[in-house]
């Protein structure tokens, strides 16, 4: 048995498309909300004689997304059956990709640590969602709404070992699809859907690679953010504990209970299921013409990685600002109509650092507005001899203060600052300010 | 004396458009023919009421004509089966294209007819309503598994009825009952509402009393549909026009070698033989052709059409429509006793081999080899097409058996398909059409077979032959 471990995690995160009509049929796609079995046609319905006609809108986003991420393209793509009974599947198969999906490969830049880090992924392919099931008593009752709503299905390789970072790439993946336009990706109402394959491999020696174990847990039901890093770390101590009593954790399907925070055991795979995958013999192979893809291409907006950059060498916002600011979409925007204004880094940083930390300050307002209240604040503001002075002052009547500090009690620099702003009738510039003391603090002691 | 429903559709249209005939008499005399003969026929399983005229029905192309539906064709004023008891009581909530094409066109619903449960089959025995008899001789089956089109057809209840064609099944039945059977080619005819066998190989076509109305028919189905995927557009051409053309000058036809082994019938061959004589004397040039993957293509065909079928039958859950069984306690054990209980022993049997043919360790060596195979038949076939226009052949081994004579032996049962699947397996249209009868009496049909979307030139030629056919 080893002594420790690695976890290895891979993620499959599926979203509704963000279509007017469901993925196969001309039913709206839009079903959330709606009274059950309204939205619906034989189609849909799987009724016999009815047949799908694929949504070219729907696989022009896949291949937006997939573009986004940097994924190969298969310009001639399939779609196949995935054959299984499930009473949530009219068909007794859902149509999907296997063999030749819209995009392969491909990664996802997320930040761990204020690091960069490319998630790989094993391909992204475009399907149709499922009808929902209520149970009441005894009885299952069906909703087909949701039956065949276009679903895209991110897979990851098995590149995470951490909740965090499992975290971390969820959110990252809801942030794209959201700033491509393609989904609402809103995770209480469905549309997002997650699931992670979990396992862990023996730590390996000094630059090794790690060994892939030879099972998986896959975990289903995640969702939340939060649901996420809680049952990949429940999981990751409970099969540490398996190891830990001499066996190995059985391959098998688990699903998350967000009121105990437990995994729980719900099928146990001990032979790989068999879809029996084929071609659709209803659905032509497809093509991606040239045309559509440049069309796409010129589509693609900047990506929220590389504007998190674009701001990092602009301004020299350092990471979690930068990430921060281009993940809130309202405070985003409000920065992105300020920009032509911004004259320096030192002026972008104030701004930046004031729209994400005090949206007060300029929610409900015209840009205009805020920036002249801004320059009016900053022309008020005391800084270079006149503050020095006055930190000065301050520092040599606060003596206990400033005796706390230097024994290491260095929270008490909020007083001090207080002090400052107190002489200056809050004038001062804060983080000028705070730099003066700091120095001062240091300097003398 | 002959009732006025044998007469060709194009003769019955013209006197209903000259008002010698009225849509109501027409209609009458269907249902008198329908009530003296059906009772031992058994083509149809449900019929409509009564005659619903469309509006200004003079001025339709079809002016009123009443037809008959093959029951695995989905019509919302009727129930649709499919010939199984696991869809017994189905009413569809919508109608498959080529039915709405023709009522558009004038024509009106007579009712549903008879066939092999989901149309597998070749005799008509495996629906789950009990077999349809031939009308030549009730004792031989009609064929199948348009079986209740073929005979109501034969049997002059119907002016014309519409079929569907997965390995044969309205060429054959049209041979056994002595009517005239076209498959166009795949993706000519819309699929919608058509419950699916083999969906890369089915397609609906008429069945009619002759050349000229199978091709004035086609003409109204035909077409891209938005609902089907897999519909073409090519353009539809004026089939009926084209017979104008009844020169022969020029013609190269391909008589395949493979098709005179398997058992073949002698007066079956001697038919196909008096045909090709008269096209060579009528300035035809009639050329040895071969087929080297005849067998393969039926071992194809029974490796692909399963797969498929294993997974077109997965929707027949007993949850949302159909026959639902009672004996289940979970959704599962519903799902399942429904389907033990309503489908047929032969839906079962290539249920099985479709899921197997599908399974891992397995696929490779039958769905995907098979596939592989398919192109190289449909290679044959392009070569053979770039050296002839038509391929002329027998439709089946043999004219009716009996009934119960092959039940016992499916894959004797498979090999009256052998002659009828290759066009199939490449998509390509075909017709069949009486060609006299054996010593027995009972009904010979010849086939020819064409490029794709090259239904006219087997349409003219057919109809050249149809005056020499008896």
């Amino acid at each position: 048995m080893p002594s420790s471990f690695v976890p290895v995690i891979g993620l499959e995160v599926h979203f509704e498309l963000k279509t007017a009509s469901k993925m196969f049929c001309s039913c709206s796609a839009d079903h959330f909300h709606r009274p059950a079995n309204t939205n619906l046609c034989p189609t849909c319905l799987g009724l016999p004689g009815a047949l799908p006609v694929p949504n070219q809108k729907a696989i022009e986003m896949t291949a937006l997304m997939a573009l986004a991420v940097g994924a190969k393209i298969n310009r001639r793509f399939l779609f196949e059956r995935k054959n299984y009974f499930y009473p949530d599947l009219p068909k007794g198969y859902q149509i999907s990709q296997h063999i030749l999906p819209i995009g392969e490969g491909g990664a996802v830049p997320i930040l761990l640590e204020g690091e960069y880090v490319a998630v790989a992924l094993h391909d992204i392919h475009l399907e149709e969602d499922t009808a929902k099931l209520e149970h009441h008593g005894n009885e299952v009752w069906i909703d087909f709404n949701r039956s065949g709503v276009p679903l895209v299905e991110v897979v990851t390789q098995p590149v995470l070992h951490s909740a965090a970072a499992a975290k971390a790439y969820v959110k990252r993946i809801q942030q794209l699809v959201r700033w491509l336009g393609i989904s609402n990706a809103d995770m209480e109402k469905g549309s997002m859907r997650l699931e992670a394959n979990i396992s862990l491999a023996p730590q390996p020696g000094d630059g090794k690679k790690i060994k892939l174990p030879n099972y998986r847990v896959e975990v289903k039901n995640l969702n939340s953010f939060r649901f996420v890093e809680k049952a990949i770390n429940y999981e990751i101590e409970r099969q540490k504990r398996v190891w830990q009593s001499g066996q190995q954790p059985v391959q098998e399907t688990r699903g998350f209970d967000p009121q105990r925070g437990v995994t729980f055991s719900q099928r146990r795979k001990e032979v790989a299921k068999d879809y029996r995958y084929f071609p659709d013999p209803d659905i032509p192979p497809l093509e991606l013409t040239s045309t559509v893809i440049e069309k796409l291409k010129k589509q693609l907006p900047r990506l929220p990685w590389e504007e998190e950059k674009m701001w990092q060498e602009k301004y020299g916002f350092d990471w979690q600002l930068s990430q921060t600011l281009v993940a809130n979409a309202e405070a985003r925007h409000f920065w992105q109509m300020l920009v032509p204004r911004i004259k320096n880094r030192d002026q972008a940083q104030k701004i930046a650092k004031l729209i994400v930390n005090k949206p007060d300050r300029w929610q409900g307002k015209k840009p205009a507005q805020f920036w002249q209240e801004w320059q009016k604040e900053q022309s008020e503001r005391l800084g270079g001899a006149q503050l020095a002075a006055i930190v000065a002052q301050v520092i040599e009547q606060e003596t206990k203060a400033v005796a706390d500090y230097r024994r290491g009690k260095v929270n008490v620099i909020g007083y001090l600052l207080g002090q400052v702003q107190r002489l200056t009738q809050g004038k001062a510039d804060p983080q000028e300010a705070r730099q003066l003391l700091e120095q001062k603090l240091a300097k003398n002691g | 004396m002959k009732s006025i429903c044998q007469l060709p559709l194009l003769e019955l249209r013209e006197k209903l458009g000259a008002k010698k005939l009225s849509p109501q008499e027409l209609w009458a005399e269907c249902q008198k023919t329908i009530a003296a003969k059906d009772e031992e026929i058994h083509a149809f399983l449900a019929r409509a009421q009564r005659l619903q005229l469309p509006k200004e029905w003079l001025k339709t192309e079809l002016k009123g004509i009443p037809f008959a539906v093959k029951d695995n064709l989905s019509t919302a004023s009727l129930p649709t089966t499919a010939g199984s008891q696991i869809l017994r009581g189905y009413r569809p909530p919508y109608t498959a294209t080529v039915v709405e094409r023709l009522q558009k066109a004038g024509g009106v619903i007579l009712g549903k007819t008879n066939c092999d449960a989901f149309a597998f089959g070749a005799s008509g025995e495996n629906s789950g309503y009990g077999p349809t008899h031939n009308p030549h001789d009730l004792n031989r089956v009609p064929g199948g598994s348009s079986s209740g089109s073929a005979a109501a057809v034969a049997a002059g209840m119907a002016v014309f009825a519409l079929g569907t064609d997965t390995g044969g099944s309205i060429r054959q039945p049209a041979a056994f009952c002595g009517v005239v059977g076209l498959k166009p080619t795949y993706g000519r005819c819309s699929r919608w509402g058509l419950i699916a066998m083999g969906s890369s190989f089915d397609v609906p076509g008429p069945l009619t009393r002759t050349v000229a109305d199978a091709a004035f028919l086609l003409g109204l189905m035909a077409g891209y549909d938005r609902r089907d995927a897999t519909s073409s557009q090519v353009p539809v051409e004026n089939y009926l026009a084209a017979l104008n053309d009844n020169s022969l000058r020029g013609l190269r036809v391909g008589l395949v070698e493979e098709f005179f082994q398997h058992g073949l019938q002698p007066e079956i061959k001697e038919a196909v033989m008096r045909a090709a004589d008269i096209l060579t004397n009528n300035g035809a040039k009639v050329v040895k052709a071969h087929l080297p993957h005849l067998e393969e293509a039926l071992a194809v065909y029974y490796v692909l059409v399963p797969a498929e079928i294993s997974s077109n039958m997965a929707r027949y859950d007993g949850i949302r429509f159909g026959r639902q069984s009672k004996r289940g306690q979970t959704a599962a054990e519903t799902t399942a006793f429904s389907r033990a209980e309503g489908f047929e022993m032969e839906v079962k049997r290539r249920i099985l081999i479709g899921t197997y043919v599908l399974s891992a360790g397995y696929y490779d060596a039958y769905y995907l080899q098979a596939s592989r195979v398919r192109t190289l038949v449909i290679r044959d076939f392009q070569k053979l097409f770039s050296k002839v226009d038509v391929l002329l052949g027998p439709t089946t081994p043999t004219t009716a058996f009996k009934l119960g004579e092959k039940t016992a032996d499916p894959v004797a049962m498979y090999l009256s398909d052998i002659f009828t699947v290759p066009a199939n397996v490449a998509g390509l249209p075909a017709i069949s059409l009486p060609f006299g009868r054996d010593q027995k009496n009972l009904p010979i049909g010849i086939q020819l077979i064409g490029d794709l979307f090259q239904e006219s030139k087997i349409l003219r030629v057919a109809h050249f032959l149809e005056n020499y056919a008896h």
